[in-house]
């Protein structure tokens, strides 16, 4: 036991250190800025590595890791920025199948779990006495109110995302509103290390709803270029949506959106009123369908 | 002993047909003709293998389903695009760049089918749990006979 422990506590350590440096890209880290497509592929490996895709989809997080590596390499020996781009944007699409393959897995065991309880509950009531069916009804009561218990605690898990988060109903579903500030420094697309904490537990509640469409909007202040702060607030929409991801929200029922400083929640005159508007917005249940004309991410 | 000399041994005879006024013709041309087949990328193969990986990927997307969700959906049609972009390419000489838009384009396609099979085996689950429940609810209500 304790040597499966080693092995395991071994394991977990390669893994890390490899995701480290491929996040890093010290694989293959030229002097020049790397192109965004291998950011994104980097970026993508190392959240979907710490998340459900490492123990339902070793074998493809593998091949995933590989075209990372590959992307990486050919950076790092002064290929071309357009072979680079192309070994990128496969590598990430290789992230995505590595993640969509776990949410497969998840969807299998589910499906086997309601066939079994399916089976075994018919199988009991075929033969069933009166008393038995009595028992049975007895259980199936008790299993009612745990349910009822378990979804009352996912309510009460999204009202507790307030101390985190400001949770308000809107026609277009529940917002989950949380400040660009507290989620990444300034101009940057990466999450600070507290905002995971944050929406770690934001995935927590959202899991909790159970089968849920989400969209992910960034939103800007009016500071600086439309073009460069549509940009920015899609690419943190995009960071936001895979780190939830990572932490097992299906791939299927997530997109991300950049929405750049088009719908301000307060003035752009103060610094209070821009700080308000820099903010990412989770809108859980969307009634409306996104824009056709905003960009969305789909596989990371 | 004795060893003869191989028959092309650069002998001043030879050394002169070979920079005769015909020869540097042939050479020019034949350097010529490189430097252009260069130019238009016939230095790289038609992407054909690449091609039909792409094609058959896309196919065995819309075979999954793959047109049904919005995600996958999404993936599926970048996919179709590469396709026909890679194919132009190809129609232009351009078969080095064709074959990476033909792998875009198979990445494309495979997540799209990977997302597909995700989806449809979520709304089976859904289906399964559902079933499990009304099944629940009948024996409640005393509905299921024993």
């Amino acid at each position: 036991m304790a040597v499966l422990k080693n092995r395991v506590g071994f394991w977990r350590v390669g893994s890390l250190l490899s995701s480290a440096a491929i996040g890093c890209g010290l694989l293959g880290c030229g002097t020049a800025a790397a192109p965004q497509e291998l950011h994104n592929a980097r970026h993508a490996y190392t959240q979907a590595s710490q998340g459900a895709a490492a123990q339902l989809a070793p074998a493809q997080l593998d091949t995933a890791r590989q075209a990372v590596e590959r992307a990486n390499m050919a950076f790092g020996s002064g290929a071309d920025e357009e072979t680079v781009r192309d070994l990128a944007y496969v590598a990430e699409r290789q992230v995505a199948i590595a993640v969509s393959s776990a949410g497969l897995e998840q969807a299998n065991r589910s499906l086997a779990k309601y066939e079994k309880d399916e089976q075994e509950l018919r199988r009991k009531l075929q033969n069933a006495t009166q008393t038995e069916l009595a028992r049975i009804k007895k259980e199936l009561e008790n299993e009612h109110k745990a349910r009822l218990v378990a979804e009352h605690s996912a309510e009460a898990a999204l009202k507790s995302l307030d101390e985190v988060a400001r949770v308000k109903e809107e026609a277009r579903g529940t917002v989950i509103t949380l400040s660009g500030s507290v989620l990444f420094a300034t101009g940057e697309h990466s999450l600070l290390p507290i905002a995971k904490d944050k929406l770690r537990d934001v995935a927590q509640a959202l899991l909790e709803q159970g089968d849920t469409t989400i969209v992910v909007e960034g939103h800007t202040d009016a500071r600086g270029s439309s073009s460069k702060n549509h940009e920015l607030s899609l690419l943190r929409a995009q960071e936001v949506r895979g780190y939830l991801v990572s932490q097992g929200i299906p791939t299927s029922n997530i997109q991300a959106q950049g929405l750049g400083e088009e719908r301000p929640v307060a003035t752009n005159d103060t610094a209070e009123g821009r700080a308000n508007n820099r903010r990412v917005e989770i809108v859980v249940n969307p009634r409306n369908k996104p824009k056709p004309r905003a960009e969305s991410a789909a596989g990371g | 002993m004795t060893h003869r000399l191989p028959s092309i041994v650069l002998t001043p005879r030879v050394l002169s047909a070979a920079r005769s006024p015909q020869r540097r013709i042939v050479g020019l041309s034949c350097s010529l003709v490189a430097c252009l087949m260069l130019a238009c990328g016939g230095g790289y193969p038609e992407p054909r293998n690449q091609l039909t990986a792409s094609e058959a990927a896309v196919r065995a997307a819309e075979v999954g389903g793959a047109q049904n969700g919005p995600q996958s959906a999404l993936h599926l049609k970048r996919a179709r695009e590469q396709v026909d972009s890679g194919k132009s390419l190809i129609q232009e000489g351009e078969n080095e760049r064709a074959d990476w838009v033909l792998r875009r384009a198979q990445s494309d396609a495979d997540l799209a089918l990977a997302l597909a099979a995700e989806e449809a085996r979520r709304k089976q689950a859904a289906a399964a749990k559902e079933e499990l429940e009304r099944l629940q609810t009948s024996v409640k209500e005393g509905t299921t006979a024993p």
